[in-house]
């Protein structure tokens, strides 16, 4: 099953568990997974044309960033 | 009370529900081991600065306590340390794989890395305690999604 099947039936699946479990914060969080379901669609698609070796230095990169902002933030 | 700890255990159910479901049928068996382990790096360090910029919001916003916005930024700078030692070790065990596939010495100690990065993602709701009374739901609910994501990478790599 793909990743876009897999959208399409958390889409028939979230009123019914918002039903089920009687809780609308449900609606909340599962447009939430679907957001980032499909942020994993774009960037595997964006992947897809890429080699291992630049996804790898793409990483580096991305980590180097993600260590700055996070000091950043502790430092706020 | 009690309502309140059973919509949250359903909510919690549900979740499981959905994050199963979607970690069924997403893995992608057919790619060998080190692309799927470039692409989980580069998808948690995506998440990684995605979740520091929404902390940093939150705590902008008033949403979240000093001390809150410190545990969580001191976890995020671990991940990062973390994860950039997990991207400098494929890099560096990228000619060890043949096929496509790890000796399994070596990728016993990626996994054991990569574990490294995962788990303190995994912790960081529990720890801050973040769905409790007068916790902040809405950004509760974004580490419960995020920890579905996690959770999905996971599985794609191992």
């Amino acid at each position: 099953m793909s990743l876009q099947d897999t959208i399409m039936k958390l889409n028939q699946l979230i009123p019914v568990l918002a039903t089920v479990t009687g809780n609308p914060a449900i609606l909340t969080l599962a447009q939430q997974l679907i957001v980032i379901a499909n942020g994993q669609l774009e960037s595997q698609a964006a992947a897809s044309g890429k080699t291992t070796e630049q996804l790898l230095a793409e990483a580096s990169a991305k980590w180097d960033q993600a260590l700055q902002n996070a000091q950043k933030l502790r430092d706020m | 009370m009690q309502n309140l700890i059973t919509r949250r255990g359903q909510t919690l159910t549900a979740a499981v529900l959905i994050t199963a479901l979607v970690l069924l049928t997403t893995a992608c068996p057919s790619e060998n081991q080190i692309r799927k382990a470039a692409k989980a790096s580069n998808d948690l360090a995506n998440l990684t600065n995605n979740v520091t910029d929404a902390v940093r919001i939150a705590f902008q916003a008033g949403q979240i306590s000093v001390d809150a916005k410190n545990k969580l930024a001191d976890a995020l700078i671990l991940i990062a340390r973390e994860g950039k030692i997990f991207n400098d070790m494929l890099i560096a065990n990228q000619a060890s794989a043949q096929n496509g596939t790890f000796p399994p010495n070596i990728f016993v100690q990626l996994s054991t890395q990569f574990d490294k990065v995962v788990q303190p993602f995994l912790e960081m709701a529990t720890t801050l305690n973040l769905a409790g009374p007068g916790g902040n739901q809405k950004l509760a609910q974004t580490f419960a999604a995020l920890r579905a994501a996690i959770l999905i990478i996971s599985a794609a790599f191992k």
